[in-house]
Formats: structure tokens, sequence, C-alpha cells
């Protein structure tokens, strides 16, 4: 699977995270004051998020993608 | 197993946040042991290098999908648009209408003292010399095709 349909397994507040973080390469705090969340809660959506996608790259691998 | 559970936490705060350099060295310790959690450093960075390296450049099939999709939409705004205004100048005319002729009758009703007009002979004027014709009038404007309006 690309990283594109990765993506698009991700809930859509998972994903404005992760792209935020590491796209626009946004602080966890300017992220929060974007979206409107405390920075516990990015923290947790960035987490969460990183962590279906490498679940999804490990499932990948497994199946010699 | 719970060890390593905590240092995967570490791991991810590692690469969404800042942590200090005592941290990063006791990761580097770890997994320097640890092939579970070397393997999954190294997905974690993985993922990290596709999402920095993802590009939302679209195709131009999508590209000609999307102006399809715009032009489709910008038309069916374009006739909510103009039949909203015929609607508007439909009801702003029967109201000058109704209005028009509530005060030619009002004026009527005073010239038509002098040569002995009672009020049903007065309405009967108005109605058919006002009020019907300027009624047709608007009526006109939701008949006549949408060129002839003068508001499409």
């Amino acid at each position: 699977m690309r990283l594109a349909g990765r993506l698009q397994i991700l809930a859509p507040l998972y994903r404005e995270a992760l792209l935020l973080r590491f796209q626009e390469d946004m602080s966890l705090p300017e992220i929060a004051q974007v979206v409107g969340a405390p920075v516990t809660t990015v923290s947790s959506r960035i987490y969460r998020g990183l962590a279906t996608l490498r679940s999804a790259f490990e499932e990948g691998d497994s199946h010699g993608g | 197993m719970e060890g390593d559970k905590r240092f995967r936490e570490l791991i991810d705060r590692s690469f969404a946040e800042e942590i200090s350099e005592g941290e990063r060295q006791l990761i580097r310790d770890h997994i320097r042991d640890c092939d579970g959690c070397k393997r999954y450093v190294e997905l974690t960075a993985r993922t990290i290098r596709g999402l920095r390296e993802f590009s939302f450049v679209s195709g131009p099939d999508s590209n000609a999908q999307v102006r399809e999709i715009l032009a489709d939409h910008t038309g069916t705004m374009r006739l909510h648009n103009v039949q909203f205004r015929i609607w508007a100048a439909f009801a702003v005319a029967l109201s000058m209408s109704l209005v028009g002729s509530a005060l030619v009758y009002q004026v009527t009703r005073r010239l038509a003292v002098p040569v002995h007009f009672d009020a049903a002979q007065v309405q009967g004027g108005v109605l058919v010399f006002w009020l019907l014709p300027s009624f047709c009038s608007a009526l006109c404007l939701l008949a006549a095709p949408r060129e002839n309006r003068g508001i499409a």
C-alpha cells in the first residue's frame, strides 16, 4: 500500500496532526493552537496516527511490500 | 516487555517532540541490545520519512476531474442565482403592483367624486386598467425566455 493509501485509513484528526507535524514542521504547541485542541490531545493524535501508519508499513513488509 | 513499552513511548516522543540528550542516549543504549525496539525505530523513521516526502501534487487526470466538477458546480450555482433573481424581481414587481394599485385607487376615488362614479365603478376601473395589467407584467417576468428578462 502506498503512503497515500495508508493516510486514507487514518482518521482525519490524526492525519491532520501528522501532516502538520511532519510536513509543515510545526511544533506541538503550534499545532494545538491551529487545531484548537490541548497539546496533550495533539500529541496523543500524533502517536496514535504514527502507530496506525507504522503497523500498515509493518503489514506491508510482512506481505513482501 | 513493560520496559520495551516505555522505551517505545520514548522513541515516539523522540520523533514527535524534543527530548533530552540523556533520554536519547538511553534509547541508543537500549536499541543496541534490543532488536524489537531497533526495528521499531527503523519503522518509525521510515513512516516519518514517508510523511515528510509525501506530496499533494495531483495528476493531470484528477486536475481535469476537479475542473469538470467545478464547471458543473458553477453552472448549477449560476442557474440557482438566475432563478433567485427572477423570483426576487417577480416579488418586487408584484409588491409594486399591489402598492401602486392601492395608491391609484385612493387617487381615483377622489377624482371620481365630481363625475359621480360610485366605489364599485372605481374599484372595477382600477382592477381592469391598473391592477390586472401590472400583475400581468409581473407574470411576464416569469414567463419570458431568460435572455429577454434583462436580469440573467
